[in-house]
């Protein structure tokens, strides 16, 4: 049989299960909150895998080996999101679950208003969500649409909106839960499609030593990183722009993807916190990493030196991925490949299309539209139309407006991260005024969009780094000139912090861990991936891979142990018995569900 | 009492596991 066939034979069993589900929540969800954020009752292993499915979007599938061709391995540094994504799990998840079960939250807007006592929050959690939601799983459905085209022939018009249509479908019938349980078989597709594909090119070299041997012979600009800053804008002339803090604070954009509102929210729906220290640590750092630093990096390196063969001539990033597939892999594995791609992107479009759609019903129609008063059904209802609407949105920008879509794409990650400023004053007790917080998080945003398109990265760094650390400066500012909150949002904040420090105290064992984690973090950060990293140009070799390489496996597998100290030891995503116990039963409810 | 929690072991694998694999490209197993 040939590649086509195999691709749809795979993508009709692959609608089946993604259908079934959908329609199994049809039937089982008669809540709001049943619908909206799966009753808080998604299971252990569903939500490990899911949400480091929803983590990594199609971006990391095709747009990753893409830009390794472009700006070899100074970009691989990029990689490095397996443990950056989710370390923001680490300092905010448990906490945020802790919160929601507390008090009721059901939307990060729920939460940052209650906490600043301020609607104003709540409007830019929902302006962040929206955005994410329309213009991230636009990109996502664009490029299942480029990938179908390139694979199967079909019109990327048509391919946009069969993809978006499955999407929807599972979504909209059976809401949190669907998502979640998709979210399980496209993990274990989106690992297997990057790990068969890097395997290929791989063999296709004729093995590692020869393959080591080609790489061997790139220039400094496919093997080094550049400098370490460069006092201008972007990037040196004639060189990448990937300098070390660069790389560093591109990271800090990616961190914006677990603390953006549809990961909050996601939080909110899971059953118990058990499983977030795994996901951090292992499932995320651990077995995405390992399809990163060596498979995805095979596909991009190993199309450069194809290219300087002259045996596949790409013309641009985009094209790297869908060209290795069509050329290299036979009828089964490209079908199987195929699905990894798409899996990879279904997987992040479907939780920000869901979320969007209960963020809209619930801080917006229920709320202000209907005064907190809307049935169960009802919700659920216009939770659907809305989520349609996002997806109906997403597609016509994805179709109509590139140009916008890629920028608007971008600064989706950077405002996420730009939602550090509330969370770190809700979760840890960073103290400035409501208006502080306010003006923050809008100076943020402002300072994103002028550092991404009008002045794009001074100094080398990246807009996600310009908006937050403007945002705090706002926040710090609005302090520092003693503007105080009222003294109900002073005993509220007073409350929730009372609240947090009792429940969630650590250990004699983890209070020593932390003390330890707060050096070792940041010297880990300052090496891997950030100024220090230049030391990686030439500092040593390992088994054959390129020095610079070889400095992102050694700190990678670093990261790992990191990871699980932190989430583990130092109790920073881990719970006792007795902490769910009392989050179960020390109750005080502020949201109404309906 | 159990000396090591199952995260201890599970990060002693899987360290151990990158390590042994990144070695086997050093030692021609990957061709």
């Amino acid at each position: 049989m040939g590649g086509t066939t195999w691709v749809y034979i795979f993508l009709g069993i692959y609608i089946i299960y993604c259908f079934y589900w959908g329609l199994k929540g049809y039937f089982t969800e008669k809540t709001s909150a049943g619908y909206a954020i799966a009753g808080r009752s998604i299971p252990f292993f569903a939500f490990l895998m899911a949400a480091t499915a929803a983590s990594f979007s199609g971006w990391t599938f095709i747009g990753h080996p893409g830009l390794i061709w472009r700006d070899g391995l100074a970009y691989a540094f990029a990689s490095f999101y397996v443990l950056t994504i989710p370390i923001t799990g680490t300092f905010f998840s448990k906490r945020t679950w802790l919160l929601g079960k507390r008090y009721g939250f059901i939307t990060p807007g729920d939460m940052y208003a209650y906490y600043f006592n301020t609607e104003a929050v709540r409007w830019l959690a929902v302006l962040t969500a929206f955005l994410y939601s329309m213009f991230y799983s636009a990109v996502q459905l664009m490029a299942s649409a480029a990938l179908f085209h390139y694979v199967a022939g079909v019109p990327v018009t048509w391919g946009a909106i069969f993809m978006a249509f499955i999407v929807w479908f599972y979504v909209c019938t059976g809401g949190l839960k669907a998502s979640t349980w998709v979210g399980v078989i496209q993990f274990i597709l989106l690992v297997g499609g990057i790990i068969l594909l890097g395997a290929y090119v791989l063999a296709q070299m004729g093995g590692w030593s020869s393959f080591s041997a080609e790489i061997a012979k790139l220039g400094p600009r496919q093997l080094e990183v550049p400098r370490v800053i460069n006092w201008g804008l972007g990037g040196a002339k004639g060189e990448t722009g990937w300098t070390a803090v660069m790389c560093l604070t591109y990271m800090f954009a990616l961190m914006g993807i677990q603390s953006s509102p549809a990961f909050t929210m996601w939080t909110f729906g899971i059953k118990s916190p058990k499983p977030l220290a795994w996901q951090q640590a292992f499932m995320s750092t651990f077995v995405v990493g390992f399809a990163l630093f060596y498979f995805t990096a095979f596909q991009g390196m190993g199309a450069k030196v194809l290219q300087l063969q002259g045996v596949i001539n790409f013309a641009k990033d985009s094209d790297v991925v869908p060209l290795l597939m069509t050329t290299y892999l036979p009828g089964f594995a490209l079908g199987l490949v195929f699905m990894g791609a798409i899996a990879a992107i279904h997987s992040t479009a479907a939780p920000y299309i869901g979320t969007g759609g209960s963020i809209l019903l619930r801080d917006v129609y229920w709320r202000y539209i209907r005064k907190q008063e809307a049935s169960h059904s009802e919700q659920i209802w216009v939770n659907r139309i809305l989520a349609t609407v996002v997806t109906i949105a997403a597609l016509a920008v994805g179709l109509t407006s590139k140009a916008a879509l890629v920028i608007l794409g971008a600064l989706a990650t950077a405002f996420g991260f730009v939602m550090y400023v509330m969370l770190v004053g809700v979760i840890w007790g960073f103290r400035y005024p409501s208006i502080g917080a306010t003006l923050g998080v809008l100076a943020g945003m402002v300072a994103v969009f002028l550092t991404y398109y009008v002045w794009p990265n001074p100094l080398s760094m990246h807009s996600a780094f310009w908006g937050t650390f403007a945002g705090l400066a706002v926040a710090y500012l609005c302090r520092g000139l003693g503007i105080k909150d009222k003294e109900e949002t002073v005993q509220r904040q007073n409350e929730v912090r009372a609240f947090l420090d009792d429940i969630d105290e650590p250990s004699e064992s983890g209070k020593q861990w932390r003390k330890i984690m707060k050096i070792v973090v940041p010297v880990w950060y300052f090496f891997a991936i950030g100024p220090a990293c230049i030391l990686g140009n030439n500092a040593f070799s390992i088994s054959g891979f390129p020095p610079l390489w070889s400095w992102q496996i050694v700190w990678w597998i670093l990261g790992i142990v990191m990871m699980w100290a932190l989430c583990f030891k130092a109790e920073m995503a881990t719970t006792t018995a007795v902490q769910i116990d009392r989050a179960e039963k020390e109750t005080m409810i502020v949201v109404k569900e309906a | 009492m159990r000396i090591m929690k199952k995260e201890d072991v599970w990060m002693i694998v899987l360290v151990g596991f990158s390590i042994l694999w990144t070695a086997a490209f050093g030692i021609g197993i990957f061709g």
